[in-house]
């Protein structure tokens, strides 16, 4: 038994195991997440319903392999997130920089994941999405209205013990700023 | 499409081809199949069954019909079917060419008798209730129930199964001690073992002679379980009232176990114990965990499996082969017994209808999927359900004239389609949700297209809603064609009793005529019913969704969409420009387009359950409903002019009008810019402007109205343009306007009042779609 667990440590460690990373994409409703997993999986930008059930689709990074699962971010669909939170590696979060009104909703669905003990250490990429509308909002607005202020910082190296967590702007449409964002997400995951 | 309309309103038929080619090449060359949607039970108006026999062959069992040839002076009729001869019975004696009766006048094509048989019981209703759920959800659904059985007719029989852990059956015949009899969820129990648990050994008992009362006949130890509402109702309600969420504890990390699979093999054993037909009605909240039939791993650690890992057969979907296969089962016991299963999942997970889905395909049974017991959606449609079944009791036990045509949907049971061809045509095979009597006969085609292989089929649960779709061949070769003034036949048997047990024979006769595709192609381009092509040929594909994979599927629809306007087009070679058709296709093309990009063939964003949910309703509604799901309809409201539909594209997306848009499952009224930004600031509430408050009731009245007669009942969103909601839209409009070909209207949207929406999407839009469609077809 010793033997085998050893044996998977090194394999871990080489980076040869086909264990992918799993992460949830969470935010409210029109945030664009579900935009964002079809531009990951297609590199084709479409637009979808509303999601209602969770869906799953296995995306690759930059070589990195994710199982990236979709909740819907309705008010009642909210309730199912944390059935999805075990064995989570990462939060990938997504705020409509452009939406202002529910910067606040937003923030208090934001506090309430960072308070959650099962996620206590699972890193957390805020994206703040749609910034080609020219009224969306600058990442310093977005992150005072979140009260980000303080965040892990987008060259650190991982520290121990504390939860990675940080802001990055982005465009799904224009197809920029995600993947700097889940370069940084790669480098913080166990 | 008007003029196929007659033909539908009086037989539930629609062809895609209403004069057939004459000759099985030529038939192929057609590209779209020879096929029709039938509802069977379609409303009559004014038509109440004869009193009498149908008169039948004696050799294949069709029913005399305007198209068999009579001879008056030997009082003799030839079968339309298999030629054979036939002595009229004696109570004919007076017919003449001037004295016909009724089932041989070209009007009653279609025709109802009543049979002369003894009523089948009143069908029974069990219900099984998923207990593993919150409180007040499990609240929600208990008074529903409660609700229910105050509506339902009182000499319905119904009965009560829990399921969480462990199964419970409740015994409804003592009033005073609340007793159950308990199965273990994790046992996969045999039919047999079930039987002796619930004492119910003894095999069910058809009744010896017409005379015999059943009740007495039935009535044993299945008494205990299943009662009629009026001497159980304070005991079942009582039971409602008390059921408690299922009291095993759940480790953290872990699902509840819920044995839905054995719950639903002992409904559908008890119930197949019962001379009678009947249905299961199971509320689910969560997935099946534990036992036979379970879906997942009861640690959460194992998702729910989905598209992803049933097309790649991922470790996800380990359970999804075992538990499809253990459903399946169990709808072929369902279908033998004529009992239909309708499956109410209330959860804002899958629940795993994708593997439960032939349990309602099999048998003729309903499906809802939404997010939970507490709104409208499930009540609403259960109560549609459930009052099916009294309109129909109270219409034919107090009154005599059929003047209800009015009822949206008749609950009927036990339903039997047999189907005869004339010689030049055999029946293929059909697409539905039914399932086959394995009947052989000499109408079976070699070819096959869905249930194949017979020439009946069963649908345990049927309304007049329910529509099934038959494909068939044309039997002559191309060297010896069907004559020009030959007329075929086609004839459909339905046998089925009412929920107050009376058999009814209702028997639809087709007649039809045949050209050539080379000579005649004119009459064949004629007979094309476009929208029923349409649905007929989204019916395949969804047959087919079972075993190929939708990126499959779309390109055999674009194949044969290529080949119809290959036959039926006009043009030059290479020359996309010169090329028309006749309107008589001008909007199949359409039809694929959103058909190719619904959720019924994109599955991306949707739960294999969500997809197993729509499809399920395209299997099953008529040829309106069926282009409904295809194509939604978009209606436009004007400030200044009348409401009128418009097409379903961006450019349709107007800041001052309102649009209702009915995509069958979802209702929505939508707000442009203008028209929220009044609202927002209240305009509607200020006497002045009373004529705006009243224009913007009309939109919500008309979604009212498509709303009040559709099950199940549809999803119901109003929102403003640009709202998180307006997506419902949005996805399903053709983007001709979209981030990419309008960069320059962005800029300008100030100046430009009739702003049309832009879609932020790279998909195709139609114009694009249909463009290369030509130059494919040009080329040859
Ligand atoms: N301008 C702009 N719009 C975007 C961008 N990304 C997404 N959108 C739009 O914003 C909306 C977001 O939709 P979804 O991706 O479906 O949102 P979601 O977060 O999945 O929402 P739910 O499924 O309801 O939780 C869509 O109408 C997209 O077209 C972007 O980068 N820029
Ligand atoms: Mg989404
Ligand atoms: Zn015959």
């Amino acid at each position: 038994m010793f033997l085998i667990n050893w044996f998977f440590d090194l394999l871990n460690y080489l980076g040869l195991t086909n264990k992918s990373a799993k992460i949830l994409f969470l935010g409210l409703d029109n945030a664009g997440k579900t935009t964002l997993m079809h531009m990951l999986k297609e590199s084709v930008m479409i637009q979808h319903e509303p999601t209602l059930h969770p869906t799953m689709e296995e995306l690759t990074i930059d070589k990195i392999k994710f199982q990236a699962f979709d909740l819907g971010g309705h008010e009642d669909a909210r309730r199912l997130w944390k059935d999805y939170y075990t064995t989570v590696d990462a939060i990938v979060f997504l705020v409509d920089a452009n939406d202002r009104d529910r910067f606040g909703e937003a923030k208090k669905e934001l506090d309430e994941l960072l308070k959650s003990g099962e996620l206590e250490k699972v890193p957390f990429l805020v994206l703040g999405n749609k910034i080609d509308e020219p009224t969306a909002c600058s990442e310093e607005e977005l992150r005072s209205s979140l009260g980000l202020t303080l965040t892990t910082g987008k060259d650190e190296k991982k520290e121990d013990g504390v939860r990675p967590i940080e802001v990055f702007m982005c465009s799904v449409l224009k197809r920029m700023g995600y993947r700097e964002g889940f370069q940084w997400l790669s480098k913080h995951l166990d | 499409m008007s003029e196929f309309q007659a033909q539908e309103d009086i037989n539930g038929l629609r062809f895609s081809w209403n004069i057939f080619p004459n000759s099985r090449l030529d038939a192929t060359r057609c590209v779209v199949p020879v096929g029709c949607l039938f509802t069977p039970l379609k409303s009559l108006k004014d038509r109440k069954p004869l009193n009498y026999a149908p008169v039948t062959c004696r050799k294949c069992y069709s029913v005399l019909n305007p198209y068999s040839v009579v001879d008056f002076a030997s009082k003799s009729w030839t079968c339309n079917f298999c030629s054979q001869r036939n002595q009229l019975p004696p109570g004919y004696n007076d017919i003449s060419q001037t004295n016909l009766p009724a089932e041989l006048l070209p009007q009653y094509s279609t025709i109802e008798y009543k049979l002369p048989r003894a009523n089948a019981p009143i069908p029974a209703f069990l219900f099984v209730v998923d207990i593993c759920t919150e409180e007040t959800e499990l609240a929600n659904l208990t008074n529903t129930l409660t609700q229910a059985l105050s509506i339902l007719p009182q000499e319905t029989q119904v009965g009560l199964i829990t399921c969480g852990t462990n199964v419970h059956v409740y015994d409804l015949s003592e009033t005073e001690f609340k007793k159950s009899i308990v199965l273990r969820g994790s046992k996969k129990y045999t039919t047999a073992q079930i039987q002796e648990l619930l004492g119910l050994q003894a095999q069910r008992v058809m009744p010896q002679n017409q005379n015999q009362n059943q009740q007495t006949q039935y009535r044993g130890n299945i008494s205990r379980f299943l009662q009629p509402i009026n001497e159980s109702e304070f005991c079942i309600s009582s039971i409602l009232e008390e059921l408690k969420p299922d009291g095993f504890t759940v480790e953290p990390g872990n699902r509840p176990l819920r044995s839905i699979g054995t719950a639903l093999s002992t409904a559908i054993t008890l119930l197949s114990c019962r001379y009678g037909s009947g249905r299961v009605i199971f509320f689910g909240s969560g997935p099946a965990t534990n036992g036979p039939g379970a879906i997942v791993d009861v640690d959460k650690k194992k998702p729910i499996r989905f598209h992803h890992d049933i097309f790649q057969s991922t470790s996800n979907s380990i359970y999804v082969k075992e538990a499809f296969n253990y459903y399946t089962e169990l709808a072929e016991i369902a279908h033998k017994h004529g009992i239909a299963v309708d499956l109410f999942s209330c959860s804002l997970d899958q629940i795993g209808i994708h593997e439960m889905r032939n349990l309602s395909k099999k048998t003729g049974g309903l499906i809802l999927v939404t997010d939970k017991f507490d709104t409208d959606m499930f009540r609403d449609s259960f109560r549609k359900l459930i009052s099916q079944a009294i309109v129909l009791t109270n219409d034919s036990l107090e009154k005599t004239d059929n003047t209800s045509s009015k009822n949206p949907i008749l609950l009927s049971f036990d339903a039997t389609i047999d189907v005869y061809t004339s010689r030049e045509l055999k029946v293929a095979g059909a697409i539905g949700n039914c399932e086959s009597l394995k009947k052989k006969s000499p109408f079976v085609s070699n070819m096959k297209i869905g249930t194949a292989d017979t020439s009946a089929w069963r649908v345990c649960g049927i309304d007049s809603a329910s529509t099934l779709a038959f494909y068939f061949e044309v039997v002559n070769l191309h060297n010896s064609p069907v004559p020009p003034d030959r007329i075929g036949s086609i004839q459909f048997l339905t046998t089925y009793h009412t929920f107050s047990g009376e058999w009814i024979m209702r028997v639809t006769t087709s007649p039809h005529r045949f050209a050539s595709l080379e000579s005649q192609i004119d009459n064949i381009i004629l007979g094309f019913d476009q929208e029923a092509a349409a649905v007929l040929m989204a019916r395949y594909a969804i047959f087919k969704s079972d075993t190929e994979l939708p990126q499959t599927i779309i390109r055999w629809l674009d194949k044969t969409l290529i080949q119809l306007f290959s036959k039926f087009a006009n043009y030059q070679k290479n020359q996309p420009d010169s090329l028309s058709i006749s309107p008589k296709f001008s909007i199949y093309p359409q039809f694929m387009f959103h058909f190719r990009r619904s959720n019924l063939l994109k599955v991306f964003n949707n739960s294999p359950d969500e997809t197993a949910f729509f499809r399920h309703y395209l299997l099953r509604e008529n040829t309106f409903h069926s282009i409904l799901i295809i194509q939604p309809m978009l209606q436009s409201y004007p400030l200044d002019k009348s409401p009128s539909p418009v097409p379903l594209d961006s450019s349709s997306i107007q800041k001052n009008v309102v649009l209702l848009f009915d995509s069958f499952f979802l209702v929505l009224v939508f707000h442009g810019k203008d028209i929220a930004a009044w609202i927002k600031q209240n305009f509607h509430e200020q006497p002045e402007y009373q004529s705006f408050k009243l224009f913007l009731e009309i939109p919500k009245g008309d979604a009212n109205v498509l709303m009040e007669n559709r099950f199940p009942r549809p999803r119901y969103v109003v929102c403003n343009q640009g709202d998180s909601q307006s997506r419902f839209l949005l996805s399903r409009c053709n983007p001709s306007k979209t981030h990419s070909n309008s960069q320059n209207q962005i800029m300008q949207s100030h100046q430009n009042p009739q702003e049309n929406q832009v879609i932020l999407t790279d998909d195709a839009s139609f114009q694009y779609f249909y463009n290369f469609l030509k130059r494919l077809v040009v080329q040859g």
